[in-house]
């Protein structure tokens, strides 16, 4: 297979990318780059010829397990610290789990609170509809809305 | 009333208070002799609407409207029913989205549980995250 060696048509820096073509090694957006680097992420390196920022072979790897790590829901804070836990010589994998057990019983509360919401419309939707518009002298603003709550709170 | 006064009586912090009146949802005067915020008897009224529409899945950004249009004596009813079914169908795609990512990590962490801990070399920072990406790709 070819797929890994593929050589960029315009090499940035010996050995190096800019962040459009190490968005594209990755299949990123250069903006999520760019995201990445504000976030302390990835630090790039600038050509003493042009200014320009550049990235190592090594950043590849990095924005692979970036990606990799939000596709598991951790957050950038979380990414950054394993990153700073790795440059410390440690081994990560207990935070990672850690971590994303952290993050799985946050998606729980969150799935959670959305259904919740989710009921709360339906009935909204159908009390609506049934309804009509009556009038209501004790809404001050909207009427649907402080009917409806009104009467299940 | 200050902050804190329409924060307790209203049952929410007072930074929740600041942070309506800095969006505009809420309209302080100011007391003459120290300058803090002044809130009123409509500012615990405009309080609860917020925290009813909020409840009922409505954003700050649709409160903000229908308080206008109501603050313009304009009946907000028909845009509210119109906003609660595109919240509503926002609402079932976040979902739809979560609970996707709460079985792809549930399935990591069974994942992981059977495999030992190992030092990060310099392709791989923790090969647990690789063993995700591998099962995912179709590539173990």
């Amino acid at each position: 297979m070819l797929n890994n060696t593929i050589i960029p048509f315009e090499v940035a820096s010996p050995g190096g990318f800019h962040v459009a073509e190490l968005a594209d090694e990755v299949g990123v957006t250069p903006a999520t780059i760019r995201y990445y680097s504000r976030n302390g992420l990835l630090h790039a390196k600038r050509d003493p010829n042009n200014g320009y920022r550049y990235f190592s072979p090594a950043d590849v790897d990095r924005v692979r397990f970036i990606k990799q790590a939000q596709d598991l829901g951790l957050k950038i804070a979380d990414i950054k610290s394993i990153f700073e836990s790795v440059e410390k010589g440690k081994i990560p994998c207990g935070k990672v789990e850690s971590l994303v057990r952290r993050r799985l019983d946050d998606i729980s509360r969150q799935i959670k609170e959305l259904k919740a919401i989710k009921s709360r419309m339906a009935a909204a939707i159908r009390d609506w509809e049934e309804g009509a518009d009556h009038s209501n002298q004790n809404a001050r603003f909207c009427p649907l809305i402080e009917r409806f709550a009104y009467r299940t709170e | 009333m200050h902050v804190n006064e329409l924060a307790k009586e209203s049952g929410v912090a007072p930074h929740v208070v600041r942070y309506y009146t800095q969006l505009g949802l809420l309209q302080p005067g100011r007391d003459p002799k120290n300058r803090y915020r002044e809130y009123g008897e409509p500012d615990v009224y405009r309080l609860r609407f917020i925290r009813r529409a909020k409840w009922l899945g409505f954003t700050l950004r649709d409160v903000k409207a229908i308080l206008h249009d109501a603050d313009q004596g304009v009946a907000p009813c028909p845009d509210v029913r119109k906003i609660i079914r595109v919240r509503a169908t926002e609402n079932r795609d976040r979902l739809k989205e979560l609970k996707h990512l709460q079985r792809r990590v549930e399935e990591a962490i069974s994942l992981w549980d059977t495999m030992p801990d190992q030092p990060p070399d310099h392709k791989s920072l923790c090969h647990l995250i690789d063993t995700v990406a591998a099962v995912k790709g179709g590539l173990t």
